[in-house]
């Protein structure tokens, strides 16, 4: 009570002091949002790739990014390789510019889409959150990732328009927060007639059957020894990723973007706890008579020092849980914008909120110790002589 | 004896002796004054004998404990269990109310919150403020926050009170008043006050005087 009591005599500071560490919190709350939200994307693939080596054409002669059967065959035939998904992956919308989550038509041949599922292991399977797979053999149907269904405003039942053709929706997958909820999977054979349709070398070429993307499936333990058989057997013009190289380059890529966006959120809060030391100081100054008449009545150090600290500590508290509050209206009413675009940026995660409260705490107990342990020393007689 | 201090020499660092000698005893259930012009040392004197500051020679025995011989870290818990304090003014916490103020000694004793509601309360029926509990020093008159003061002081059971010129900052009814608060605790409780004072109202109420010249004592009467 006290210490509250104290608080309110110089309500005008500590509101000041509040607003100073809640503006930090508020700067560290939303950064760490985004950063969260980019970690989970970023865990999502590398979850997704854990029982995946990746294969992509690097071109070669004409630039094409394609695989053809002959570079299939070459995978599926090699021992430890459990099954090859093939995806012919295309932009939903070639006039959409830039996007947050980017949307993709991603065809895909049912069985082996199927298999693919099965052997990638939970943490990478696509769940229906309403509707149907199709049927194999039907055509002119899509199942959407919750991001296109959400910004396209589709949902069972209503039609898909993508390059000049129309697709029924046939279901709608759980929410990932990765990137699958930016595709439209379509049947393979229809999303590689828009290729064709849309490049006039490839059928000048009269490829009849080809892929953009194949995933090797494979136990996790395998992914370097399979990796470099694999670059040995396939010809040239590969670019594989093992699990464990796709691994560590997520780390890296999340160890960076953490360290950039929580680094500069936590200069802010630094900045905010500067704030209370000073108003620490000053209430040290205008208290020195208290401290002396509570040190002459047999207060110890100790409890001079936890009553500063007390008070630091509760303004760090009070400016962490505003900070969140606000970082949290910020983040949700953004969200709810960028929801209409596509996928929500930010992500607010309960580590990040005990995270946060935690460090405002702990930077106000921080930032009190100091003026805390001025006071906690002060001779009494000294103190006794200030009015 | 409650009190002996014997040849107390206080010398300060840029060499002013606020203290040359001093030696003086009081015993259980005396209103004791000191008197004296400003600058003989009887604050100093007061200090010492309150533990808050150490003579540079001499000794300090209170209730049977050496305290000149304490370590700095034991001398809050002598303060605490030990002795009252009252000063002249601005005595009290402004943020708490009366009650509280009185209760602030058993907080640091540790005690149960309502315990020691309930005995600073007691204490304050004591010194005639039974309606001012829950007012804050602002609320309250300079005679009433005197009371307090001395509410305090006592709320701890303390061997001796110390009290620095507890009527400075008060008229002279007041004052009266708030003297024969001290006296009627002498005499119903036997409790021991040592006062600084250079008003005379004060001394005339004392049971012994000692006078201080030059940080000694000079007269005892």
């Amino acid at each position: 009570m006290e210490v509250l009591r104290n608080l309110y005599r110089r309500r005008t500071r500590t509101v000041l002091t509040v607003l100073g560490i809640a503006v930090g919190i508020f700067a560290f709350t939303v950064m760490g949002a985004m950063a969260e939200k980019f970690n989970r994307i970023i865990h999502g693939g590398e979850a997704y790739f854990q029982r995946r080596i990746a294969v992509h054409s690097t071109g070669g002669l004409l630039r094409l990014n394609l695989l053809r059967p002959v570079d299939i065959d070459i995978m599926r035939s090699t021992p430890g390789i459990r099954h090859v998904e093939t995806q012919v992956m295309l932009a939903l919308d070639e006039t959409a510019g830039f996007e947050l989550a980017p949307r993709f038509l991603v065809g895909i041949d049912l069985p082996n889409f199927a298999r693919a599922q099965l052997l990638g292991g939970e943490a990478a399977r696509l769940h229906l959150q309403r509707g149907t797979w199709w049927q194999p053999g039907e055509e002119g149907v899509a199942v959407l990732g919750s991001a296109v269904a959400r910004k396209m405003k589709l949902d069972v039942g209503d039609f898909l328009e993508a390059r000049g053709r129309k697709f029924r929706v046939m279901g709608v997958l759980q929410e990932t927060l990765s990137l699958p909820d930016g595709w439209a999977l379509v049947p393979e054979d229809e999303a590689r007639a828009l290729l064709l349709e849309s490049s006039p070398l490839l059928r000048a070429l009269a490829l009849e059957r080809f892929w953009t993307n194949a995933y090797a499936l494979i136990d996790p333990t395998d992914g370097n020894r399979l990796t470099d058989q694999l670059a040995h057997s396939l010809q040239r013009g590969y670019l594989l990723h093992s699990p464990e190289q796709l691994a560590k380059a997520t780390d890296q890529a999340s160890t960076l973007l953490n360290t950039a966006i929580m680094g500069s959120g936590a200069i802010a809060v630094i900045v905010g706890a500067l704030s209370v030391i000073n108003t620490m100081f000053i209430a040290v100054g205008e208290r020195t008579r208290e401290i002396g008449i509570k040190k002459a009545i047999g207060a110890t150090r100790w409890d001079i020092l936890r009553e500063f600290l007390g008070e630091s500590s509760l303004i760090g508290l009070m400016g962490g849980l505003l900070g969140v509050v606000l970082g949290a209206v910020l983040t949700s009413s953004m969200n709810r914008w960028a929801a209409g675009q596509g996928t929500p940026v930010f992500l607010l995660t309960d580590r990040l909120v005990v995270a946060a409260m935690g460090f405002a705490m702990l930077l106000g107990a921080l930032a009190g110790l100091l003026p805390a342990l001025r006071a906690a020393r002060m001779d009494p007689v000294q103190s006794l002589r200030e009015l | 004896m409650l009190v002996e201090a014997e040849e107390l020499v206080k010398v300060y660092p840029m060499g002013v002796r606020a203290l040359n000698g001093a030696s003086l005893a009081i015993g259980r259930g005396e209103l004791v004054g000191i008197m004296g012009r400003s600058g003989s040392g009887k604050s100093t004197l007061m200090q010492i004998l309150g533990c808050l500051d150490r003579p540079t020679a001499g000794q300090v025995r209170l209730d049977g404990i050496e305290v000149t011989r304490l370590a700095d870290r034991a001398l809050p818990a002598v303060r605490l269990r030990k002795l009252g304090f009252v000063f002249q003014a601005h005595n009290l916490i402004p943020t708490l109310t009366a009650l509280e103020n009185v209760a602030l000694p058993l907080r640091y004793l540790r005690l149960r919150p309502a315990e020691r509601l309930a005995r600073a309360r007691g204490m304050l029926e004591t010194v005639g403020l039974a309606d001012r509990l829950h007012h804050l020093p602002s609320q309250l008159s300079g005679g009433q926050q005197q009371r307090v003061a001395i509410a305090r002081a006592l709320v701890n059971d303390p061997a001796l009170i110390l009290a620095d010129e507890p009527t400075g900052a008060l008229d002279t009814q007041t004052a009266r008043q708030l003297l024969s608060l001290m006296r009627r605790l002498v005499a119903e409780r036997g409790q021991t006050f040592l006062v600084v004072t250079h008003d005379p109202v004060v001394g005339q109420a004392c049971d012994r005087i000692y006078e201080m010249e030059d940080g000694r004592i000079t007269s005892t009467g």
